[in-house]
């Protein structure tokens, strides 16, 4: 008797549990059926004979958890309606988070669920996908189907330059933009008169306004304060680009390891530490935030912030002037070392986002896609809104935001749709020469920091010091990457030569270095990238190219 | 009986180390509650240490405004409850058929349980079953591979095997069937370890950052661990590449309003553990000790 009880109670209860499963399972199947279809440009109702001629592609999108609540989700919100309705093809928007993109794109070709259009930054992970032959050669997509993206390459033939991959065909779509000063070497004009110095024009210069920065308190305070630069963040990597140390030089026509420059770029970094006019503890301010505060606070006499963008100046001008109203900052030429005088750092005006999956089942909606987005009239709606209601014409006829907390609820966040989008045609309302206004007295003075940047990154006597931008160096084999990846430990030898005074030398720091480098198979990089120079240096994108796009004022 | 000096000295030592890793594991906490309540301009000059300066809620009124994050909350809130329940009930109806000596194959069930513990297949492989059974998409991704952690229920089985046995007798003898035996005498003995599995589980889907990252594809449903974490990883990645072009950089999160997301989902967590802490030191404990 009792053991029926414990039968049927069982069985009862195994019953219940698998019901409660299939029920699930069953409503999660309607349930994920009903949120694709909403997820999808919900228009339906209306209009639905045209959208149902429209063919459908998927499309990959930044996620960057920064879309507003009420304006929907950065899949399915005002844009990607708009984009839906006026275009020629109906896309459905995978959203990709920005953090973990590559590793959530390798999970979608793997399993062959990745999006007919596909956009990346990463030039290594797109390299990898032509490698395994997972993106379309698209030379003839772009002949027979496309007329905006057609006529952009006509006007820079650099476009297909860059695309073009070691096979000879195009794989990839990209934007063009202008040439500008993208870093930036600030340093405190008001100490300086104070000082009574002048601008550095050598290291050694340098190295003097440095030390008269750190011992002669010219912010007048009476304490011993301030530093002169940093060694932290992108102001030690202007360091490294004032000696030329960029990895891969150029010598008697070859591309070779640039050692030599690297010693000297140490060298002068362990001088500068061992005068004690460093932060003692840069090694720990591991993402410049630490340098980036004292600049904030006044506490710093030299330092590398950005002109590109009007965002530059809420993150490198307007905290320092609230701090210190008294502050002026000029943009300088970095000082000309032995190996030359060279640029800072200047923007990629080439850049390659987006390829074509080769699963896509229909890549003729999908080229007729990219061309929508790279067309002027997209572009322009998508970075400034609809005229009138989000947007309105400025004093010098350029479009500008309408309302800044307007602006940031409903555009903002759009900036991923802009990644075909050729800032070049926009010119010259899009770049920050124009979005600045001068009637605010901070704006006006960041103006002057832009245009002196422009000379100290594109003037005369000025030269790119990487052979050419990064994004455009070749991508290494995996077996290469493993090696490379073994020798990025040198940067350690070196980092303890600046701070180990007399006990490690930078000579020291080298031999350990070269034995490292030796050990590890440093040569099959060397010759790498020596034959690829030999081999492309009429084809590739090179700083030459890249000079063609200097902006036109 | 007044300790000898000996002893004294020994728990000055222990408090003094104890009181080290506890202020630890404090500040960091207490600077980031800081950040997030302080004005802008002392965050971007590196002022705010553990108190905050010029005191605002800024932060929390961007945070709300402009980021999704109280959609997120609830979905972690719903992600975290479901599962709590969904975890248990299997839990305890995995632990307890094993600790009755009269199931048949009960070695052959543990032993085949307790070998999942010991490799997985692998990132792609778990997709690809996940996609096949259609749960892309949906929360029963997070649900259905997590629901039974064998380390739980093993500590669980151990603790209601600790149960005398003479209990189950006497009951047997008053006519009490399984499923009685089970609701009304072993899990109200067991609560200490209930609850410290409860919790156990609740942290674990709360933070559940990397199934939601890979199985939901829909932003709408993202969780709270997701959510912070883009917002903190666009400002990192922003320091650290050069070659990013210009308009990367108006996606970054102030360092303010990360802080106040990061505070906003630690909070349930910190509020919780204290509640539970008295079950959540006797659970472990008795789980740990066989016989």
């Amino acid at each position: 008797m009792k053991t029926w009880k414990i039968r049927t109670g069982t069985v009862v209860a195994c019953m219940l549990a698998s019901a409660a499963i299939l029920v699930a399972a069953c409503s999660n199947n309607a349930g994920n059926g009903n949120s694709n279809a909403s997820s999808a440009p919900s228009k339906d109702g209306g209009a639905a004979s045209e959208q149902a001629a429209k063919p459908k592609i998927s499309v990959s999108i930044y996620d960057r958890g920064n879309v507003p609540q009420e304006m929907g989700t950065i899949g399915n919100n005002r844009w990607t309606q708009w984009l839906n309705d006026n275009g020629p093809v109906e896309a459905q928007y995978v959203p990709i988070p920005r953090g973990e993109s590559v590793q959530k794109l390798n999970l979608l070709f793997a399993s062959n669920d990745a999006p007919d259009v596909v956009a990346e930054f990463d030039t290594s992970f797109r390299h990898q996908l032509y490698q395994q032959k997972q993106i379309l050669a698209v030379d003839e997509l772009v002949d027979q189907y496309s007329v905006s993206y057609k006529q952009l390459m006509e006007k820079y033939p650099e476009m297909k330059k860059a695309a073009t991959k070691p096979d000879g065909k195009m794989y990839e779509f990209g934007r063009v933009q202008q040439l500008m000063g993208f870093q930036a070497l600030f340093i405190r004009n008001d100490w300086l008169k104070k000082l009574n110095l002048s601008v550095p024009e050598t290291p050694e210069e340098l190295f003097e306004v440095v030390k008269a920065f750190t011992e002669n308190d010219p912010d007048g305070n009476g304490q011993k304060d301030t530093f002169g630069i940093a060694l932290s963040g992108e102001t030690g990597g202007a360091i490294n680009t004032m000696f030329r140390d960029v990895d891969w030089v150029l010598k008697d026509g070859k591309l070779v390891r640039g050692w030599e420059q690297k010693n000297a770029a140490n060298a002068f970094k362990k001088r500068l530490y061992d005068a004690g006019l460093v932060d003692k503890d840069f090694l720990a301010d591991t993402n410049g935030q630490k340098a980036q505060q004292d600049w904030n606070s006044g506490k710093i006499g030299i330092f590398v912030g950005r002109t590109i963008d009007p965002v530059n100046l809420t993150t490198f001008y307007e905290p320092l002037k609230n701090n210190v109203p008294d502050a002026e900052v000029i943009a300088i030429k970095l000082p000309r070392s032995e190996y030359g005088r060279f640029a800072i750092g200047v923007n990629n005006p080439v850049q390659m986002t987006t390829v074509i999956n080769a699963k896509a089942k229909n890549p003729e909606a999908a080229m007729k896609y990219i061309d929508l987005m790279a067309s002027t009239e997209v572009g322009e709606m998508l970075r400034y809104g609809q005229e009138g209601a989000d947007s309105v014409r400025g004093s010098n006829g350029c479009l500008k935001p309408k309302d800044p907390a307007h602006f940031t609820k409903e555009l903002s966040w759009a900036l991923d749709f802009q990644l075909l989008m050729s800032q070049i045609e926009l010119e010259p309302c899009a770049g920050i020469l124009s979005q600045l206004d001068p009637a605010n007295p901070l704006e006006k003075d960041f103006l002057e920091l832009v245009k002196q940047n422009l000379e100290a990154n594109l003037g005369e006597g000025v030269e790119y010091a990487p052979i050419t931008h990064g994004e455009h160096m070749p991508t290494l084999p995996d077996d290469l990457s493993v090696i490379r990846t073994n020798v990025s430990k040198v940067a350690d030898f070196y980092n303890k030569a600046i701070v180990s005074g007399p006990a490690y030398t930078v000579e020291q720091a080298y031999a350990e270095a070269m034995d490292l480098w030796n050990k590890s198979g440093g040569e099959q990089l060397e010759s790498f990238y020596s034959d690829w120079y030999d081999n492309n240096k009429d084809t590739a994108f090179l700083a030459k190219d890249m000079w063609k796009f200097v902006i036109k004022s | 009986m007044k300790p000898s000096l000996g002893e004294r000295i020994y728990l000055i030592g222990v408090y003094m180390v104890l009181t080290v890793a506890a202020l630890m594991c404090l500040l960091p906490l207490v600077h980031i509650v800081s950040v997030s309540t302080s004005s802008l301009q002392a965050v971007a000059s590196g002022r705010v240490t553990l108190f905050p300066i010029d005191a605002s809620l800024e932060a929390y009124r961007q945070l709300i405004d402009g980021t999704p994050i109280v959609r997120a909350m609830w979905n972690s809130a719903y992600i975290t409850v479901a599962g709590i329940l969904f975890s248990m009930t299997f839990t305890v109806l995995a632990a307890y058929p094993l600790t009755r000596s009269y199931f048949i194959g009960r070695r052959m069930y543990t032993f085949a349980i307790v070998f999942t513990m010991l490799f997985g297949g692998g990132l792609i492989p778990t997709y690809m079953t996940i996609r096949s059974l259609e749960l892309i998409n949906t929360y029963w991704s997070l649900w259905l591979p997590g629901l039974v952690s064998v380390f739980n229920m093993l500590v669980l089985r151990t603790s209601i095997e600790n149960i005398p046995s003479e209990i189950d007798e006497a009951s047997r003898i008053d006519g009490c069937g399984e499923w009685r035996y089970l609701l009304r005498i072993v899990l109200p003995l067991s609560m200490p370890v209930l609850a410290t599995l409860a919790l156990f589980y609740g942290v674990g889907y709360w933070n559940s950052f990397f199934n939601v990252l890979m199985f939901i594809n829909d932003p709408a449903k993202f969780n709270m661990a997701v959510l912070v974490q883009q917002m903190i990883q666009s400002q990192t990645m922003l320091s650290q590449l050069n070659a990013l072009g210009s308009s990367e950089q108006l996606q970054l999160s102030p360092e303010m309003v990360n802080a106040a997301a990061v505070v906003v989902m630690v909070l349930p967590m910190l509020v919780v553990y204290p509640l539970l802490q008295k079950y959540f030191v006797k659970g472990v404990m008795i789980g740990a000790v066989k016989g």
